[in-house]
């Protein structure tokens, strides 16, 4: 047994690295794109304007969207060896397209200069506003080739440097690579994934980009909702789901167990959302008759100021009437499918059969051999459900307007507050994993015969 | 397997109104389609509107029973119209159709890797891949190189893709025979973990609460639409068919006549695949049902959410969120009831394969 | 085993029926309750100016002037009178405009010390200062130059403004002032002089008090914790994404004064974040909410004509300053042809987008100024709905279907283009129907127009910041105020960081935008707007769809009017019907 837990334990820490990188390599993948902008959208500047480039540049360093993604990368020889590093996106962008077609990273940067200075001593009143635009905006190499013909017969002024963008661009035609060949690039700690894994074991998750709370704290305050709707609805689905298993495992093919199987069928299948709308649309007032009228209004919080969290929660106690409803509806049918097969199987099973040849009242050999043996896998059973619960919690607290995390991410998705998004993705599945081993360690316990091999 | 006849009644009826919605799915573009007034066509649809077909004389939701300024009975909208004065009919069908795709090809594409896979793991365990350290080394070098050229030659250019693919599965063979001839030389070798390997993989899964990360998936996609949604939907399922076969697979192999298959010297590939595949096909189908009825309720739900599917593509969540704040009953009624019915056909099936 | 099954299903029901609602009336009397679309974020209207912020923040904060809200005219709030404009002719700001303002004697901060011209000028440094996260304002004060406080009565001051700046009353005046006392304890700025202002920020960056001080006025702390303003009331309460509570100020000093957003009306203002507007409703008849704004137009149309609630409530419309349009690229291949985009908006049927997206509550409007304004050019007809008209403009545009593939052509610079269109939506509800709706017109014509959806934010920072579009339906927010900023029509803006993200080039248009720039006559200045409308209204850069109304939903129970400015009712204005205090 005490094999067994020690082998779950150091499982625990491949699986803790595996959740962190899955959730850090999809933060990076929508990073690259806005968070520097959105810090900046967050800090009162409009990133379409001259100052906005410069805060730009400060808020992609203060991210550490500079650093390169890992300890290492294995890349072709004429590859940027770090793309993160060029802050201007236009630039960075330009030179991944350009190096994937195979030209050499320090032509492409030199191109780019060259174009810098261009715009810098060109303007409008110069040239006209036409090759202004497409110098402004280009970005193949098409494009390049298109102005350096069109810049040739302007004005005189710019003619050196016209004469230089024109060799460059020759430059790197002839120094063109044919064969891509792989390098290693070592990059050291100084990574993304090192800081931003360390930061978050370290329950420092930054700032939300939405209202500049610490993301710690703002999961926090959401979760205990999420944690209350879950326990809530753990309760009643075992109260109602374990008398109406253990009734129809005990009468398997009799009317009850038919129907009562079926209906839990019947609640299966209605969706969720489906359930909740309709509950709220015809149940909530007396709009379509008076005896319609049987739940309170959800989704309104009455707080007073300086109350304490129980005490908020004794006075709002009926909002979770209707969301524990229709998260109950749903997961009744798995649970009480689980015992009911159960029951059949122990009363199967030649122990019962003796206990009952041996004079044993009916109602005896359940409560002392079958129950037992019902409800102890029951544990790893509830356990496993957490995670489904989870997501079914999600979609009732956006339509129950439930301050929970499900909402939470829900919202922080749409307003793209990414930070807020990942550590929930983070946060959520490491206390899932967390609840899984205590489950699996408390059913050790129980049943000190399991086995690794199980 | 029972024979047709053997079938109770109840679940002879779902099958055919599944099939029945299948065929509905399929045949969604000849039953829904544009009809002007004036065509004088003569194979007309069953409903002479497309999904997308906008009627802009019956505009903000006319219901079935309200009147209707149509052309005549046929233009009727039986179901009703949307907002945009859109037949509720039309949708629905086309709306159904996206479901199945969604649920078809998401669980196929769990389910062939999936199935595979738990075959691999549970016939062969821990103890059925074994390298030689040399191989090893040789193979991981290979293998990061391999991808190294598949991520980084222009794969627009496909005589690059077929290259790379012939040139790697040589490889893989040339590595596998040196494998075997070294490993008949010396014993100096380790087991590769597969078994394990897939039971971290389900753990993990099983760890994910699936709404969380498929909303955490689909950021990844900066383009919504049914492709990402299937393969992220496919992503997170695999690993249940994976489970299950598994599992089944370790009971059978126990049986003797798997084990006389191999004392009479039969291939590896020929024993799971003439002996043990067969017998794993129920519960195969067990979890298909359960996988395409748990991908349509996740696809509506997304969609009732506002995420997943593009709004070209009508899909059954996208109607009932488009009918759900204002009360029109019939946009809310009717694709619930589509729903349901899929799903709980598909459960009863489920249900029923699972007891027999 | 003598368990009967109905025992089981009497406890079902027995916790079914107990869930009957218990509609506590938990409200003493007069409180407000209003419902917000979502959380407000940051109730710190220098640094959040956010129109959500501030539906909260008008009645906390006060400016020294503001726009009245029934005759729009920009009225004294916290001063005695209007200031006059004088000319400074001699000393270091000779040329210059300065504005001498007095702060009415009664106003004070809610610790009992009054409010003066110190508390102004630390207002107008926190913006200025380049630490700190203010620069939605500070793009507009940074042409004040000095505040000049008055030894011997500091709540005398002059106003030094920029000699360029046009709109100085409006600059100056209308910014929410912050006692100095309460957000700037450690006196960081007041040793700072606004010539310290004008250095460089890497020598203000070297000063530890500022950035200490910098950091917390930005931070957590100063938007959502602690938070004092001169409003009528005061905040006491915010739990996060559930509610923000307002309660009335005792021996609040503003009793006197005659402008609306000083009065102090219910006791408590209740504000509830729910964003489902399903729920919102709900909770509206069940008399949980009292006002409910941007209620979706079927939802408005619904309860108005439903008999059972309708008396209940007042139905308010004002109308919105902002405008809904389609931005188009034009410099795209298809679009540079000032007929196609003439042929485009043809193809618009905004009537019809108006009866169903708004039903009927909406302005159609003919270019970029708002119909509102009074720079407005009343000549200019909306342009019809017309798909012959299009298509003859197409065809006219040498646009005609040579494949037969049921969509046209056209040879341009010797490659056949296809007339195919790619419209970017966000998620917002009204550009996926117009999406919608001008796709299934388009196909009549022989267009093929694609549907991409993506993240507003990103359709900004990849598509219209690189010009990768060809159409993009956006909202274009106005102020109140009379010249409208038409920046975004200069061709020389037209860079990765200009505000031109339409790439429109026309020089007429562009000298006359240079015009504007030199100081005018208002006469001389009407002209050239309405010429600029005229110009704009036949190169249609973008397609103008049409401007929008607020509406809003008031509980009978309280008498309150509507106005022109966000978020377009005052709750502070609002009073208990005399119904109600008959009842009582």
């Amino acid at each position: 047994m005490w094999r067994y837990i020690g082998y779950r334990v150091v499982l625990f820490i491949p699986t803790t690295i595996a959740i962190l990188l899955i959730a850090f390599l999809l933060s990076r993948q929508t990073f690259d794109v806005d968070t520097a902008e959105s810090w900046l959208i967050y800090d009162g500047i409009d990133p379409n304007s001259v100052e906005g480039n410069k805060a730009y540049e400060r808020e992609y360093k203060l991210q550490n969207l500079n650093l390169p993604l890992f300890y290492f990368s294995i890349i072709p020889a004429h590859y940027h060896p770090n793309l993160n590093s060029i802050i201007d996106r236009q630039d960075r962008k330009i030179l991944s397209s350009l190096q994937s077609e195979g030209y050499r990273c320090e032509d492409v940067l030199t191109l780019l200069e060259v174009r810098k200075n261009l715009l810098s001593t060109l303007n409008y009143r110069i040239i006209p506003d036409s090759i202004l635009q497409a110098l402004n905006f280009a970005e193949s190499i098409h494009d390049f080739q298109a102005i350096s013909s069109m810049l040739n017969y302007e004005s005189e002024q710019a003619q050196t440097l016209n004469g230089k963008f024109h060799k460059t661009i020759q430059k790197m035609e002839e120094r063109k690579v044919h064969f891509i060949s792989p390098s290693f690039v070592w990059h050291g700690i100084k990574n993304q994934w090192h800081l931003w894994s360390i930061n978050m074991l370290n329950g420092n998750m930054g700032k939300s980009i939405k209202d500049g709370r610490k993301v710690s704290q703002k999961i926090w305050n959401a979760m205990r909702w999420t944690l209350i709707l879950l326990g809530l609805n753990l309760i009643f689905t075992l109260i109602i789901s374990i008398p109406f298993g253990i009734w129809s495992g005990l009468k398997t093919g009799s009317w009850f167990d038919r129907l009562t199987q079926s209906f839990w069928m019947m609640l299966y299948a209605t969706p969720v959302f489906w359930l909740a709308s309709m509950l709220i649309m015809y149940f909530t007032s007396d709009r379509y008759g008076t005896w319609m009228d049987i739940f309170p209004v959800p989704g309104l919080w009455h707080t007073e100021p300086n109350q304490t969290f129980w005490s908020f929660l004794k006075v709002n106690s009926h909002q979770f009437i209707l969301p524990v409803i229709c998260l109950v509806a749903n997961d009744i049918a798995f649970l009480s499918r689980v015992v009911r097969n159960n029951v059949r199987e122990n009363l199967n099973k030649r122990y019962t059969k003796v206990a009952a040849a041996k004079g044993l009242s009916q109602t005896l050999v359940l409560v002392k051999h079958v129950i037992p043996n019902v409800l102890i896998p029951l544990v790893t059973i509830v356990v496993a459900a957490i995670p489904a619960g989870l997501s079914g919690g999600l979609i009732i607290e956006v339509l129950f307007n439930i301050p929970g995390v499900g909402r939470l991410m829900y919202e922080s998705i749409q307003t793209q507050d990414w930070n807020v998004v990942f550590s929930i993705l983070a946060i959520i599945s490491l206390a899932v994993t967390l609840f899984l081993l205590v489950g699996d360690v408390l059913y050790a316990f129980v049943n000190p015969k399991v086995s690794i091999d199980e | 397997m029972n024979s047709w006849t053997k079938i109770p009644l109840d679940v002879k009826l779902a099958m055919i109104i599944l099939l029945g919605i299948f065929i509905l799915s399929i045949l969604a573009p000849l039953l829904a389609y544009e009809v002007r007034q004036d065509s004088n066509a003569i194979i007309v649809p069953l409903i002479p509107y497309g999904p997308n077909t906008i009627d802009v004389k019956n505009q903000n939701y006319v219901g079935p029973f309200e009147y209707q300024l149509v052309y005549s009975g046929y233009f009727r909208h039986w179901l009703g119209t949307d907002k945009l004065g859109r037949d509720i009919a039309a949708q629905l069908i086309h709306g159904t159709q996206t479901s199945m795709i969604i649920g078809f090809l998401s669980v196929l594409l769990a389910l062939i890797p999936g199935v595979l896979i738990g075959l691999i793991a549970g016939f062969k365990g821990d103890k059925g891949f074994m390298f030689h350290w040399v191989t090893a080394i040789l193979t991981f070098i290979f293998s990061c190189t391999f991808l190294f050229y598949l991520l980084y030659l222009p794969v627009d250019v496909w005589v690059h893709l077929v290259l790379i693919i012939a040139y790697s599965s040589a490889m893989y063979f040339i590595i596998g025979q040196l494998n075997t001839y070294l490993l008949n030389r010396s014993y100096v070798g380790f087991h590769f973990p597969f078994d394990s390997i897939l039971m971290r993989m389900v753990e993990l899964r099983k760890s994910l609460p699936a709404m969380f990360i498929l909303l955490g998936l689909l950021t990844f996609f900066s383009h919504s639409g049914i492709i990402s949604l299937t393969f992220t939907i496919a992503l997170l399922s695999w690993t249940e068919f994976a489970r299950f076969t598994r599992g089944e697979v370790i009971n059978i192999k126990k049986e003797s006549y798997i084990i006389s298959a191999k004392t009479l010297g039969f291939s590896d590939i020929r024993i799971m695949m003439r002996h043990i595949f067969p017998n794993i096909i129920p519960t195969i189908a067990v979890v298909t049902c359960f996988a395409f009825s748990g991908a349509i309720l996740l696809e509506s739900s997304l969609s009732f959410l506002g995420i997943g599917v593009p709004i070209e593509s009508v899909s059954l969540g996208m109607i009932l969120a488009g009918g759900r704040d204002l009360q029109a009953w019939w946009m809310v009624v009717f694709p619930g009831i589509m729903i349901f019915i899929i799903i709980f056909c598909l459960n009863h099936i489920a249900s029923y394969l699972q007891e027999s | 085993m003598r368990v009967k099954p109905w025992i089981f299903i009497g406890i079902l029901g027995f916790l079914l029926l107990s869930c009957k609602s218990d509609k506590t009336n938990l409200d003493p009397q007069n409180v407000l309750d209003i419902r917000l679309k979502n959380d407000p974020e940051r109730i710190n209207p220098l640094i959040f100016p956010n129109p959500m912020a501030r539906e909260v923040y008008q009645y906390i904060f006060l400016p020294l002037a503001d726009y009245d809200p029934n005759t729009l005219v920009f009225t004294p709030v916290m001063i005695v009178e209007m200031p006059e404009k004088i000319r400074i002719d001699t000393g270091h700001y000779a040329g210059h405009t300065a504005l001498n303002v007095e702060i009415l004697k009664e106003a004070k901060w809610d610790d009992g010390s009054p409010i003066t011209g110190h508390d102004y000028a630390f207002t107008i440094k926190a913006i200025n200062l380049p630490l700190t996260n203010a620069k939605n304002y500070r793009q507009f004060t940074h042409s004040i130059l000095d505040v000049q406080v008055d030894r011997s009565n500091p709540k005398k001051f002059t106003i030094i403004v920029h000699k360029d700046e046009t709109q100085f009353l409006e600059v100056a005046l209308n910014v929410e002032v912050y006692p100095s006392g309460y957000y700037d304890k450690n006196s960081a700025l007041s040793t700072l002089s606004f010539a310290d202002l004008e250095q460089d920020d890497s020598i203000l960056k070297q000063n530890d008090r500022l950035i200490a001080f910098a950091e917390t006025f930005n931070s957590a702390i100063f938007s959502r914790d602690s938070i004092s303003g001169s409003g009528p009331y005061k905040l006491t309460s915010w739990s996060a994404n559930q509610n923000i509570t307002l309660h009335k100020k005792e021996n609040f000093w503003g009793s006197n004064v005659n402008h609306a957003s000083v009065i102090q009306g219910p006791d408590i203002l209740r504000f509830h974040i729910i964003p489902d507007e399903l729920l919102a409703i709900t909770q509206l008849k069940a008399g949980n909410i009292d006002v409910i704004n941007e209620v979706s137009a079927d939802n408005f149309i619904a309860l108005k004509n439903d008999s059972k609630y309708a008396d209940n409530y007042s139905f308010l419309t004002p109308s919105l300053i902002k405008q809904y349009v389609i931005n188009l690229n034009n410099n795209d291949v298809i679009l540079q042809d000032v007929l196609v985009r003439k042929a485009m908006s043809h193809m618009i049927d905004v009537d019809n987008i108006i009866e169903v997206m708004e039903r009927g509550m909406g302005r159609r409007s003919t270019g970029y100024i708002h119909p509102e304004k009074e720079t407005y050019d009343k000549a200019l007809k909306p342009v019809a709905f017309d798909l012959d008209k299009s298509s003859s403009l197409l065809k006219q545009a040498g646009w005609t279907d040579i494949d037969n593939d049921g969509f046209l052509d056209k040879k341009i610079k010797g490659k056949s283009v296809r007339f195919e269109l790619e419209i970017l939506i966000s998620g917002h509800e009204l550009g996926k129907k117009i999406a919608l709706m001008l796709q299934e017109n388009a196909k009549k014509v022989g267009c093929k127009i694609n549907i991409s959806e993506k993240e507003f934010k990103m359709i900004k920072a990849e598509n219209l910041k690189t010009r990768q579009y060809q159409m993009v339906p956006a909202v274009v927010s106005q102020d109140i105020i009379r010249w409208d900023d038409l920046s975004k029509f200069y061709g020389p803006n037209d860079t990765p960081t200009g505000v031109n993200d339409i790439s429109y080039h026309n020089p007429v248009v562009d000298s006359i935008l240079i015009a504007l720039e030199s100081p005018l006559q208002d006469s001389q200045r009407l002209q050239l707007y309405k010429r600029f409308q005229q110009i704009t209204y036949e190169d249609v850069p973008m397609i103008y769809l049409y401007s929008p109304v607020e509406r809003i939903i008031v509980s009978k129970i309280w008498d309150g009017s509507a106005t022109l400015k966000r978020p377009g009712y005052l709750a502070n204005t609002f009073t208990l019907s005399h119904l109600e205090l008959s009842k009582q």
